[in-house]
């Protein structure tokens, strides 16, 4: 048995997080599984789950809330998380991560955030050009829900209005983004650290736009060049990740990034690749654990 | 002894196995409906998933 801990904490436990469990098995490594759903926390405990400072948090929370949260509180802690609450909250946040990777020298589709009706169409004019279709969609959310496309200002108008009568305060805050003519397929890259492990394509369902597996999408393995993995390496760095799944597109201009997720599900690239990623997960954490 | 649930949507009883953990996914063999197993204190249930509820994502 090995002195190094990992806490696997999760709220929804599917496939990605048994491969990282078989993984840590396969590797006697010592590890706690915590269920979100089943935690207390109280002010007047000053330490976690009796984990030492040496031990390391595995985010797996399906949940964002969650996912911010408690990454935040085992970092107040004193435990290291990863990915970090930083990287987490910037992931979670499409704009914020848009802008980080922007400035970071990553080809992303122009964006644009607005919170009301006339920004919207601003934005909406400065975007379509007179002919293309827009993307809308919100700052948070995932697996291509709430996505749409649009393609004039009475459609754009429309959309806004409803979105902004949404209860949900984040559904109102929207992102307009130039559509990125893609050949029908966009890659999901999953890294850790320094490289780029699998990668996979995603062929879009012929009855949808968007190339999500969540939504049905055919998949295949891909052959990583040096420029997808470079792309690729920077996208995840930029957000601070330690592992990432960086959504890529091929454009006629070369990849566009379109983002970053940082608490990525990674079982369609190892099924598809063949690749043991879970294994390059947690070979990631065990060097981190021993740092 | 695998524990038999049945689905509320479609009503297929279908097995829970014995190393279930909780909080985990399972899905419906039959309609495809997702659920979330809950363990208390032994007994198994199921939570529906209606993902369109969440703020779920990766």
């Amino acid at each position: 048995m090995s002195s190094i801990a990992i806490l696997v904490t999760y709220d929804l436990f599917r496939l990605d997080e048994k491969l990282l469990v078989d993984e840590l098995k396969r590797r006697s490594i010592e590890f706690k599984l915590i269920n979100l759903d089943s935690l207390l926390f109280d002010t007047e405990s000053t330490s976690f789950a009796d984990a030492s400072s040496s031990d390391i948090v595995l985010m797996r929370s399906v949940s964002h809330t969650r996912s911010e949260m408690f990454s935040r509180l085992f970092e107040e802690l004193g435990l290291t998380v990863v990915n970090s609450f930083d990287t987490i909250w910037i992931g979670n946040n499409k704009f914020l991560s848009l802008v980080r990777l922007a400035r970071a020298g990553v080809p992303v589709p122009r964006s644009i955030l607005a919170v009301n009706e006339s920004k919207a169409l601003e934005g909406f004019k400065a975007l379509s050009n007179g002919s293309c279709p827009v993307i809308i969609k919100p700052i948070s959310g995932s697996w291509g829900r709430m996505v749409s496309l649009v393609y004039s200002d009475s459609e754009l108008s429309l959309l806004v209005k409803h979105r902004l009568r949404m209860e949900n305060p984040y559904m109102r805050m929207l992102i307009l983004q130039e559509y990125v003519d893609k050949p029908g397929r966009d890659i999901r890259v999953i890294v850790v650290e320094d490289r780029a492990v699998a990668a996979i394509y995603r062929h879009a369902p012929s009855s949808d736009w968007r190339t999500n597996t969540a939504r049905g999408g055919r998949a295949e393995a891909v052959k990583i060049d040096k420029e997808l993995e470079e792309i690729s390496v920077r996208a995840s760095k930029a957000v601070g990740a330690h592992y990432a799944g960086v959504d890529v597109v091929e454009s006629k201009d070369g990849y566009i990034v379109l983002e970053v997720n940082v608490v990525p599900e990674f079982k369609n690239v190892m099924r598809v690749t063949g690749i043991n990623v879970a294994g390059e997960i947690i070979d990631m954490l065990i060097r981190l654990a021993k740092r | 002894m695998p524990k038999k649930v049945t689905c509320e949507i479609c009503g297929t009883e279908f097995d829970i196995p014995d190393d279930v953990v909780d909080g985990e996914l399972v899905s419906c063999p039959t309609c495809g409906q997702k659920y979330q197993v809950v363990l208390n204190s032994g007994l198994v249930q199921l939570k529906k998933i209606e993902v369109e509820a969440e703020d779920w994502g990766e």
